[in-house]
């Protein structure tokens, strides 16, 4: 939250102010001015402390609002989604915030292959060493670029890590037991996914779609790693958090509202399957670790939709598309999230159809 | 939101996953199994929190001494504190650089609304990206508060009607993997083919689909899972269910669809959280002796031939006794 005038009210889509008066004050930011007296501005901890006093005050009628059975529903399904993605949220800030603060450039200008044509298949299958789901890998993508990672590759981790990691194809196994082709055809297509998404980036990507990356030093301006570790875990992760409840919001809202018995009308036909497995997969925006299992419980589904669903749902998802926004910019996720999931769903239905015929 | 509040925020996000696992309270939204992450994950957000807010106050406090000092007001005494990773970064922390930003995460303000601030293309780095000033994190209150303040209970009977789909079934190579010395069907060694598209329980013939299951406790009434009771409804080869009454854990719900009347005994199976629940239920005729979301523990027997097509396969049992109960400490099946 901002404080950019001296009443201090939050303006939304204000423009910004001019450069002379623009000056942002942090915690109550007592000003000296010119004549040494302090002007009261509220600063978000007082912003903070009123929000909590006004949920703590108005919390009987709040109560009272959530306790309708649709909201009591939504608002499970929410704080489930929210607590189930943080403990991955937090695995990944702390491997950004490590990279951030004691793995120096060089290293990964000398491990990354200089040939785009290459760097971005090797940065996918490094994404089977990370063994988180999807919110963990948007942070360490991020510092992998600010790091000097072309974006293709760091794009292509970003996209494998969630698909392909042993954890997940564990339980895709146990999952699904009687189709044990599964697994396989669950890595192919994750990582060919990630692959070709990356290189189509390389192709059509521009840096000013990104929005600029934050710096963090590695100890050579003079701040100790720790100092950064600490930041940058504190930002990655607070930003990242931020844009993972709307996502959790949004996919609360479509669990709620789209009835379950949607999946029964359509399973005979195997485009329309497909189509609605993808698109349930981006709505649904289910952990990567938790999709196999609700993939095979869709009884009425063709195999190759499941697959589908298991190879969009790790790389594209409406709780991912709203934590690329926050990370990367809105410019860039408008972009990268359609182009990953127009080459999900086609990989993902070539895989499956060369898996399991017609 | 100033670097102060976020280390709050994270602190007080990271204690309250804590707390909701120490007091059991997580498995309304995740499974028992999450416990372990909640711990770490909440515990080292509490650490970050805490060490975050301790470097700010301090960075603060010296600032302020520095401020007080009478440094010349060029260098921008009181954002220094907040700024200072990006300033030690080689940053001039400018105004310049916090519109720009602003602008970026306003909603509708684009870059082109502030064409003067807009650095030079050519050097993308040239603005800093203060996540200081970003708005996304007050987001994180909601959750929190949510929490804090309602906690919303596990899924109940709202969720059952939300949610139901055909029990012939969510799951059938769950059961084979739990037994997996089932050889019937068309399985063999332990992979059980029900899901052919079909969703259904009978195969293309009509028949019924069987596969065996491991024998039920000994003793009278023993306790049978609520899915594991379906799923031994829909196929069991030995009809375990229906001759022999049995416990299950649930609770009641309005009646399904394909059933006028009568009343449900309901419980939710997730696997991974509460975004991923499945009902499953089962139907008694007769008015529902209790207020929908009671649990009980109901002695049920099968009615044979109950579970169709038509009604999403929710077989109709019998009951001989509903006793009402607690809420498990897992109100969810696996």
């Amino acid at each position: 939250m901002t404080l950019r005038d001296a009443t201090g009210t939050p303006a939304p889509g204000s423009p910004p102010r001019t450069p002379d008066t623009g000056v942002e004050v942090s915690l109550g930011g007592p000003l000296p001015t010119a004549t040494g007296r302090r002007r009261y501005r509220p600063g978000s901890l007082e912003i903070f402390g009123v929000v909590l006093l006004v949920a703590i005050l108005f919390r009987g009628p709040l109560e009272g609002l959530l306790a309708r059975p649709v909201l009591q529903s939504w608002s499970t399904v929410f704080v489930a989604i929210c607590v189930q993605a943080t403990p991955f949220l937090v695995l990944g800030v702390v491997v950004s915030g490590a990279i951030a603060a004691f793995v120096p450039a060089s290293v990964f200008t000398r491990v990354m292959p200089d040939r785009p044509a290459l760097a971005v298949p090797v940065a996918g299958v490094c994404g089977v060493a990370l063994p988180g789901c999807e919110c963990g890998s948007v942070p360490i993508a991020n510092r992998l670029i600010e790091r000097g990672v072309r974006p293709s590759a760091a794009l292509a981790f970003l996209l494998s890590a969630p698909a392909i990691n042993p954890i997940v194809l564990v339980a895709t196994a146990v999952a699904f037991t009687s189709e044990p082709m599964m697994v396989w055809a669950r890595l192919i297509a994750g990582l060919l996914t990630a692959v070709i998404v990356g290189w189509i980036w390389e192709r059509i990507g521009r840096p000013e779609w990104m929005k600029p990356q934050r710096r963090v030093g590695g100890g050579a301006d003079g701040q100790s790693g720790w100092r950064v570790f600490l930041s940058t875990m504190l930002g990655d992760f607070t930003q990242a958090a931020g844009f993972l409840v709307i996502g959790a919001a949004a996919a609360a809202t479509f669990k709620t509202v789209v009835p379950a018995r949607i999946m029964e009308s359509i399973g005979s036909s195997l485009f329309l399957s497909i189509g609605l497995m993808a698109g349930l997969a981006f709505i649904l925006a289910l952990c990567s670790e938790a999709d196999a299992f609700v993939a095979a419980s869709f009884s009425t589904i063709p195999v190759v939709g499941k697959l589908v669903f298991l190879t969009v749902g790790p790389a594209v998802d409406v709780k991912l598309f709203a934590m690329q926004v926050g990370v990367f910019g809105r410019k860039f996720a408008a972009r990268f999230a359609p182009l990953t999931f127009g080459v999900a769903v086609t990989v993902g239905t070539v895989v499956g159809l060369l898996f399991w015929g017609w | 939101m100033n670097k102060e509040t976020q280390s709050i925020v994270v602190a007080l996000l990271g204690g309250l996953l804590v707390s909701i696992t120490l007091s059991g309270r997580f498995t309304s939204y995740v499974k028992p199994g999450f416990a372990p992450l909640l711990l770490i994950g909440g515990g080292v957000l509490v650490v970050v929190g805490v060490l975050s807010l301790i470097v700010a106050i301090r960075a603060d406090v010296l600032a302020d001494r520095r401020a007080k000092a009478g440094r010349p007001p060029a260098s921008n005494p009181s954002t220094a504190p907040v700024a200072g990773r990006t300033a030690a970064a080689g940053h001039i922390e400018g105004v310049h650089a916090a519109a720009v930003h602003n602008s970026a995460v306003d909603n509708g303000a684009v870059d082109a609304a502030a064409p003067v601030v807009t650095p030079p293309a050519d050097d993308p780095f040239a603005h800093g990206h203060d996540h200081d000033r970003s708005r996304a994190p007050w987001l994180i209150l909601l959750p929190v508060l949510v929490l804090l303040l309602v906690a919303p209970p596990a899924l109940g009977a709202d969720a059952v009607a939300r949610n139901a789909s055909s029990q012939a079934l969510a799951g059938v190579e769950v059961v084979s993997r739990a037994d997996s010395s089932s050889k019937d069907g068309s399985g063999g060694g332990g992979g059980y083919k029900f899901n052919d598209g079909s969703g259904s329980a009978e195969d293309s013939s009509g028949s019924r689909r069987t596969m065996h299951f491991p024998p039920l406790a000994e003793g009278a009434n023993p306790p049978v899972g609520m899915k594991d009771f379906i799923l031994r409804a829909l196929y069991d080869v030995d009809n375990s269910v229906q001759n022999t009454p049995v416990t299950v854990t649930g609770f009641i719900a309005p009646p399904g669809q394909g059933y006028p009347a009568g009343y449900t005994i309901a419980r939710m199976v997730i696997s991974c959280c509460a975004a991923d629940a499945n009902p499953m239920q089962l139907h008694v005729d007769g008015s529902a002796p209790l207020p929908a979301n009671t649990w009980v523990d109901a002695v049920i027997s099968l009615v044979p031939n109950t579970a169709t097509m038509d009604n999403g396969y929710v077989p109709t049992v019998t009951v001989t006794s509903l006793a009402p109960v607690q809420q498990p400490e897992d109100p969810y099946e696996h």
